[in-house]
């Protein structure tokens, strides 16, 4: 269904292809997994898959691509939207109508598909995918796991003959990414060839037929899924784990080394806290818990509130009642925000200066001038030079920081947070997206923050870096709720 | 090829996002003002004509200024319940802004967009004083008020040139829009 | 007069306002005609009879306290420019300060108000998206429209946002520092929007490509908005009044002359 012949594809203004030779097959009723290290070639190749380069982006393509038997240069992407169906890491990005049932609707009313005939595929649709009681809801108030159903109903409801996934389990919890991987197994028993391009290895064991590790634009392994359980493989090109063992239920509750506040504990204490959205049932109702010294994960199930309580303890949301003490002394909620630094997920929104290493100048001139600390500029630099070197980020300086690419963005976003020397430094799902050789160097950071003292508080789905650095959990929905 | 059908889908979604992003800070700004003060009089300016420049340098072809001007007025009339009275000013800038970037419109260069948002804003903004006049033609009083409130905004205009250039070397400079 | 809907807006997904019982459209057609009836009328009597009926308009959405702020904020601002309208009258003598010279303009803007109102507080976005599909636009204009009411809720939570990641670097945004750093803010607070604006559009222009729309698409609605009997009695309603206050104009109001200054 998808064929790659001797491929090789240079975009605009680049001189080095991006993908080189490239040869492979995806069959109907095939699963393949591509993974590589970040810039490895990866998502190009998709984008030759489903005719984005050259058709988008412009650039050389030599050699061949076929789908369906057709050469993807010969073809519009118009006709080739119908044959190759595209899931992005992101499906909310791609919807063009605020509720589901329009989203469905809107390729098919704008194809001039008959009435009767989108209503019919939007049944069909919806009851594949369970969405038969979402249809009238928004879709900003889906879980990021409704969201990819909705984008999958959308290209299922198109009926293609292939799919095509960009990092498909990037924003999804165990749960639904397990789920994911069911889905994709029946898609592929109905006769659908299906290509996904994903760091994450593990959820694939059970459905994928073949994996290609490409880097620097070639496929340097190509077998079957067996083959990465080969330990010096996936270190040698930056991989992620082949198997996952889940240590959610297994990690350390985290506990207050007494049962009331002294002076000289260190970490951060709440008692009693309360809070309600507008006009809802209270999410925490005179909750404790006790984050200390080290890694500890924040777990809890879509919903429960774990961004929520991050918002409060930074006091970016205004908790109704609560006891806040960093180290034994109490402080007001409006002041957690200056001892406690917070990541959070969007780090396009966090980036303004003109080059990496003007955010992070910035970033230590702010600490100083909030803590009172007075340093030379040398000093300066040599802080800027150490958390490049760590996160390394020390070639991509003087880049702008906005062209960086997602993980380097995720790891400069983090640099800014350790910057600021934080006791308490709390990161939402820091690793989505990330190839495994980054993924072990931001749970060694942490680990290395966590060994000079400071408490780290951890949101996330990535079951790799609860295992590579978590030492404790806080579990929601907490007690007193 | 008709007139209508040259823009491409991807064009069409840069238009729509760009009078997306325009609306929602040139209304936050005056918001967060209070809507009168002078500050955010010429803070919602200069964040127009700004993301104006970047459009046009992503979106060039000829009758885009046009179709981005016609797009937010009708979003802004039938669904924010702006005056139609706007309209017609609106127009008549963005045509003689098109006519301004005509010379260059075969050009990468930023020049001409420059030119283009220079003649939008200038007649726009000249228009409005017209408009101005018809809402409250019963009274000259309020019209003397009315001048200072556009001139500031003008300046905002103005300042939105200079950092409409710097936006569009910025972006240059971060590989986001192609020489 | 322009009264967004930042209410709904900020809302998020628009899923906060209740349903208004009349399709969006009559409700445009209402703004539409009152925006330009209310130009043409310049006599205090024709002006009485649009800020009656339109007030009542207003009051029928039963949103009693969101009225009574905008109208508190409007005669703050009116009594602003009657105060200015004084104080230049009595300095230049060509500047006239009548009743019906403030008037008329004041319930002009009233007039404005209370059609927008019901729009923006009743009618939630995707009844906005939905009424833009009913008027048959070309796809040159319908797409754009789309994908702008689409992304007016992310980019406000963008914003948010935006100011949040601010506030956690350290940096507090004064008025005093806007007016000493006026470029470092622009770059602090727009800098961000704009890349995000862009990545935006890359994104869901790709998806456009993805999804075979172009400009021959042809579009079949696979439902249609529902213009009920209610609606065209509403349009019917307005007709009547923009005829009864032609008609007061006309046979009661002294029209004033241009130049009455």
């Amino acid at each position: 269904m998808i064929r790659f012949v001797k491929a090789t594809y240079t975009y605009p203004f680049q001189e080095k292809p991006a993908v080189r030779g490239v040869d492979l097959h995806v069959r109907p009723g095939e699963l393949v997994l591509v993974t590589g290290e970040s810039g490895c070639g990866k998502s190009t190749l998709l984008r030759l898959a489903n005719g984005l380069c050259p058709q988008y982006f412009g650039g050389t393509l030599e050699g061949d691509v076929f789908v369906g038997g057709k050469s993807t240069e010969e073809m519009p992407l118009k006709d080739m939207s119908r044959m190759v169906g595209t899931l992005f890491q992101d499906p909310e990005q791609q919807f063009f109508a605020l509720e589901v049932e329009d989203e469905l609707a809107f390729v098919h009313e704008w194809r001039g598909t008959p009435a009767a005939e989108t209503r019919r595929k939007i049944a069909e649709a919806s009851k594949e995918f369970l969405l038969e009681d979402l249809l009238g809801h928004s879709i900003h108030e889906l879980s990021e796991g409704q969201k990819q159903k909705v984008g999958l109903a959308s290209i299922f409801s198109q009926e293609p003959g292939a799919l095509v996934l960009d990092e498909p389990t990037a924003n999804l919890d165990p749960e639904s990414t397990v789920e994911l991987a069911c889905r994709l197994g029946r898609l592929k028993k109905s006769g659908m060839a299906i290509l996904v391009v994903d760091h994450r290895l593990y959820w694939l064991e059970d459905v994928a037929d073949r994996v290609a590790v490409m880097r620097e634009g070639v496929i340097v392994a190509q077998g079957a899924f067996d083959m990465l359980h080969d330990g010096s493989l996936r270190s040698a090109y930056g991989l992620r784990a082949s198997h996952v063992e889940d240590v959610r239920s297994t990690l350390p509750e985290s506990a207050p080394p007494t049962k009331s506040p002294c002076a000289g504990e260190k970490g951060l204490r709440v008692d009693g806290l309360r809070f309600a959205y507008k006009g809802q049932d209270p999410l925490y109702d005179r909750a404790s818990f006790w984050l200390g010294q080290g890694v500890t994960a924040l777990i809890g199930g879509n919903g429960t509130g774990k961004t929520t309580l991050a918002r409060l303890i930074t006091g970016l949301n205004k908790a109704q009642e609560g006891a806040f003490r960093i180290n034994g002394i109490l402080f007001p909620a409006s002041e957690m925000l200056r001892h406690v630094g917070i990541v959070l997920q969007n780090s396009d929104h966090q980036l303004h200066m003109r080059t990496v290493a003007q955010e992070i100048d910035v970033c230590l001139a702010l600490a100083e001038r909030l803590r009172g600390w007075s340093k030379s500029r040398r000093s300066r630099e040599e802080q800027r030079r150490s958390l490049l070197r760590l996160f390394d980020l020390e070639h991509l300086a003087d880049r702008h920081p906005q062209s960086l690419s997602g993980g380097e963005k995720q790891r400069l976003v983090i640099a800014c947070a350790f910057a600021k020397k934080p006791s308490i430094l709390i990161l939402d799902e820091p690793t989505s997206g990330l190839d495994g050789g980054n993924m072990k160097r931001i749970a060694k950071a942490l680990s290395l923050l966590a060994e000079q003292g400071a408490c780290v508080l951890v949101i996330t789905h990535d079951l790799e870096l609860l295992q590579a650095s978590c030492g404790a959990a806080i579990r929601l929905p907490l007690n007193g709720h | 090829m008709s007139l209508l059908s040259q823009w491409s889908a991807r064009e069409l979604v840069v238009i729509g996002i760009f009078a997306a992003v325009s609306k929602v800070t040139t209304l936050l700004v005056a918001l967060a003002g209070g809507g009168m003060n002078p500050l955010s009089l010429m803070g919602k300016n200069l964040v127009f004509t700004t993301l104006l420049i970047v459009m046009l340098c992503k979106v060039s072809r000829p009758g885009t200024l046009t179709l981005f001007t016609v797009i937010n007025s009708i979003v802004s009339m039938l669904l924010m319940g702006a005056s139609v009275t706007l309209l017609p000013p609106l127009l008549a800038g963005a045509l003689l802004g098109e006519l301004a970037m005509w010379p260059g419109r075969n050009s990468a260069g930023l020049w001409p967009k420059v030119a283009a948002a220079a003649v939008f804003d200038a007649v726009t903004k000249a228009l409005s004083l017209g408009v101005s006049y018809l809402l409250t033609r019963e009274n000259a009083g309020m019209m003397i008020m009315v001048v200072p409130f556009v001139l500031i905004g003008y300046m905002g205009s103005l300042g939105g040139l200079y950092t409409g250039v710097h936006a569009v070397k910025e972006l240059r400079h971060a590989g986001i829009i192609r020489q | 007069m322009q009264v967004s809907s930042a209410s709904r807006f900020l809302g998020m997904g628009g899923s906060v306002a209740p349903d208004s019982g009349y399709d969006a459209r009559a409700r445009m057609v209402i703004s539409l005609l009152a925006s330009a009836v209310t130009i043409i009328i310049s006599s205090v009597e024709g002006q009485l009879v649009l800020l009656g009926a339109s007030l009542f308009y207003a009051l029928s959405i039963r949103r009693f306290k969101a009225l009574a702020i905008v109208y508190l904020f409007v005669a703050f601002m009116m009594g602003l420019a009657t105060l200015c309208t004084w104080g230049l009258s009595s300095v230049a003598p060509f500047v006239s300060f009548t009743f019906k010279g403030l008037a008329v303009p004041f319930m002009r803007g009233l007039v404005m108000l209370n059609v927008v109102l019901p729009l923006a507080l009743t009618c939630r976005i995707q009844d906005l998206l939905t009424a833009l599909k009913g008027l048959r636009l070309p796809f040159c204009i319908y797409l754009p429209g789309a994908v702008m009411i689409r992304f007016i809720p992310t980019f406000m939570n963008d914003i948010k946002q935006i100011s949040e990641a601010l506030q956690i670097r350290g940096y507090t945004l004064t008025l005093g520092g806007m007016f000493r750093h006026p470029l470092l803010v622009l770059r602090l607070l727009f800098t961000p929007l704009l890349f995000r604006s862009l990545r935006t559009s890359e994104e869901l222009g790709i998806a456009a490509e993805l999804k075979g729309l172009d400009a021959q698409s042809r579009f079949v609605p696979y439902r249609s908005p529902v213009w009920s009997r209610k609606d065209t009695f509403l349009v019917v309603a307005a007709l009547t009044v923009v005829a009864a206050a032609l008609a007061c104009h006309y046979l009661l109001g002294r029209v004033p002359a241009a130049g009455h200054m």
